[in-house]
């Protein structure tokens, strides 16, 4: 691949980067709201009287390095951005805001991943195969079937998902990530408990974004099968299952891995919501628990995380896609 | 050089074929025989939309909906390939009929380097080969139509349209089949471009002595590789015989139309009717009538004459 091209799309993410961590910068230095103080206010309001409120403000902010000038604030944050650090928590004051939301981030990583392979996979295959000849008809409305499931948010899809696989017929947990108080190990046993807590979350969010993928897979399909070197391909006595696999899917595809990479964004808000009502431990319910409690720094590194992961994963795809289709070659 | 055999390859008897749509069916082949014969080149030529390429791809059984074969047989051998299982259907395809495709600029895998698409053909057939085995014979196919090994390794984008054309034609060489049907294959390319083309494609069909059914709309370059041509109109022969003695003794209107409207430097003429009313009178029912010694005519009528 052109190293140029790569040096410039790399440089292009630096600059997203760069650009979205100015505006977190901004935005909360731009609030009305004063973290210190509001922490305050919450403690006073459970009772506890706070003596001397005004000096523990200032030391916090001096602490903190609220009181500095702006620019002196921007500067420092930027510097410590690089160096990892998000500042400390509020909530969780002596623990950092990274290391908040590092022990959350495998949890979310995981569920997003999972439920994004699953739904991208089954969906293309999905959509693919609705139009492929020789599929059963009763097999098309599989389709169909997935479509309603698309128009329903992904929160109300989890709340059902709870009531009935949970609430009403114990087949699943209610929430959490493991089963609390078991031994967790390298073993089956400990992989059979984190999927068993997984699969109400992985699936609320496949459900919903299947027939999607399936929908839009259908419509290309329905094009390629039309297409001159399909044709050409059943001419010359390819098999069925490699015409399938490697001339209709295999181009069709190409327009979906597009589309999974603008996807991306919607896909992480989605997963927040799923992990507040799962109470799943992942950067989601960090993010819902630092809304709840003012937890400025900790806020800001998970909006910067959401931002980096959406940005990573466009450049992924941006660097693998010349690979699947050659005849994208990118020039300077 | 061997001429053409007595046997028959191909046998075409009464094809009908239709495009079945909500508003209209469209009678795009309408009632065809033909007979293509060993080591024989049978041209067909005819204006778009005179049902040639339907015809091809009725017989190769490549039809997509709304076409659909209607009526008739199409014997290859002495098997009809129209009642054929798809899995005996898919033995015999390659192997036996091979075929070049009339969009040979879209007909590759735009996404597959041609080696793969080599490759998969011969592994489709149940060919085994040596990775060395497998380079020689491909080698050996594109020599055929002068193209080099090197261009195996590559994208389809990244030839010109006259080596697709030519990796298509070695293509259908690869499995040395016993029928070629070629779709105007030399329609996409440019003047100079097709006349090398199809000099290339009859010289290594030649080569395997395979029969061939090529469909073009251009006479004068049909009539350079043709033993006997047929003339398509709305869905129908109208004339057939051969190659020779259909140019010095054309008896149907349209066929005479379509050589004369082969371009000539003096005088340019139109294939489209001055008289369209006339047009309606070109196909009447009844078969093909022999006039010469292997020279069918279809019965027409025109304002002054009735004749066959």
């Amino acid at each position: 691949m052109n190293p140029r091209y790569i040096g410039r799309r790399l440089a292009t993410f630096l600059l997203t980067i760069f650009v979205a961590s100015t505006l977190n910068f901004a935005i909360t230095r731009l609030t009305p709201q004063d973290p210190i103080a509001a922490l305050l206010g919450r403690m006073a309001s459970r009772g506890r009287t706070v003596e001397d409120g005004g000096e523990i403000v200032a030391r916090y902010r001096e602490r903190l390095g609220l009181d500095a000038p702006l620019a002196q604030q921007y500067v420092s944050y930027l510097r410590d951005l690089l160096q990892g650090d998000l500042g400390y928590s509020l909530a969780f004051f002596p623990i950092k805001a990274e290391a908040v939301i590092l022990r959350a981030l495998p949890w979310t990583l995981g569920l997003l991943s999972l439920a994004t392979l699953l739904a991208f996979a089954i969906g293309n295959l999905l959509g693919a195969l609705a139009v492929w000849p020789r599929v059963p008809a009763g097999f098309r409305w599989l389709v169909y079937l997935s479509m309603p499931f698309s128009a329903i948010p992904y929160y109300l899809l989890a709340l059902i998902l709870v009531y009935v696989f949970a609430l009403n017929w114990s087949l699943f947990p209610l929430g959490g990530s493991f089963t609390v108080g078991s031994d967790r190990g390298l073993n089956l046993e400990t992989l059979a408990d984190l999927l068993h807590h997984a699969a109400l979350p992985v699936l609320s969010v496949v459900l919903a974004v299947v027939g999607f993928w399936a929908l839009s897979m259908r419509g290309i399909m329905a094009t390629v099968l039309g297409d001159d070197y399909l044709i050409y391909a059943r001419a010359r006595g390819l098999r069925s299952r490699r015409i399938f696999s490697h001339y209709a899917m295999r181009n069709a595809m190409l327009p979906q891995v597009t589309a999974l990479a603008i996807d991306f964004g919607r896909l992480i808000s989605g997963q927040v919501l799923v992990e507040i009502i799962f109470n799943y431990p992942g950067v989601g319910w960090v993010l819902y628990n630092a809304l709840r409690a003012a937890d400025f720094f900790v806020i800001q590194g998970v909006t910067l995380f959401m931002v980096f992961t959406v940005a990573v994963a466009t450049l992924l795809l941006d660097l693998v896609y010349p690979l699947l289709d050659p005849r994208i070659r990118y020039q300077s | 050089m061997v001429g053409p055999g007595s046997e028959v390859v191909l046998e075409i008897e009464a094809l009908r074929i239709h495009y079945e749509m909500q508003a209209a069916t469209i009678r795009a082949v309408d009632g065809v025989d033909l007979k293509v014969r060993g080591n024989e080149v049978l041209g067909l030529a005819g204006e778009s939309g005179s049902g040639k390429s339907t015809l091809a791809l009725g017989v190769l059984r490549l039809l997509r909906p709304p076409g659909r074969v209607v009526e008739g047989r199409v014997r290859f051998g002495d098997v009809d390939l129209l009642a054929l299982e798809e899995r005996d259907l898919r033995a015999l395809r390659w192997r036996q009929f091979a075929y070049i495709p009339q969009g040979s600029m879209s007909a590759l895998n735009p996404v597959m380097r041609l080696r793969s698409q080599f490759a998969d053909t011969l592994a489709a057939h149940g060919e085994r080969m040596q990775p060395a085995a497998m380079q020689e014979r491909f080698t050996e196919v594109l020599h055929g139509v002068g193209l080099e090994a090197d261009i195996l390794p590559r994208y389809p984008h990244e030839l010109s349209g006259g080596m697709r054309q030519r990796v298509c034609i070695a293509l259908a060489l690869l499995l040395g089949p016993r029928l070629i049907i070629a779709d105007e294959p030399t329609s996409a390319l440019d003047v100079i471009s097709q006349r090398v083309v199809l000099e290339t494609l009859a010289a290594a069909r030649q080569a395997i002595g395979a029969s061939m059914l090529l469909i073009g709309h251009d006479l004068a370059l049909l009539a350079q590789v043709t033993d006997r041509l047929g003339v398509m109109y709305a869905g129908r022969i109208v004339e057939l015989g051969a190659t020779g003695q259909l140019f010095a003794n054309a008896r149907h209107p349209y066929t005479q139309r379509l050589i004369s409207s082969i371009p000539d430097l003096h005088d340019r003429r139109t294939i489209s009717s001055d008289a369209p009313e006339a047009e309606a009178q070109w196909l009447l029912e009844g078969p093909l009538q022999e006039v010469s010694a292997g020279h069918f005519v279809r019965p027409w009528q025109t304002a002054g004459e009735t004749a066959s």
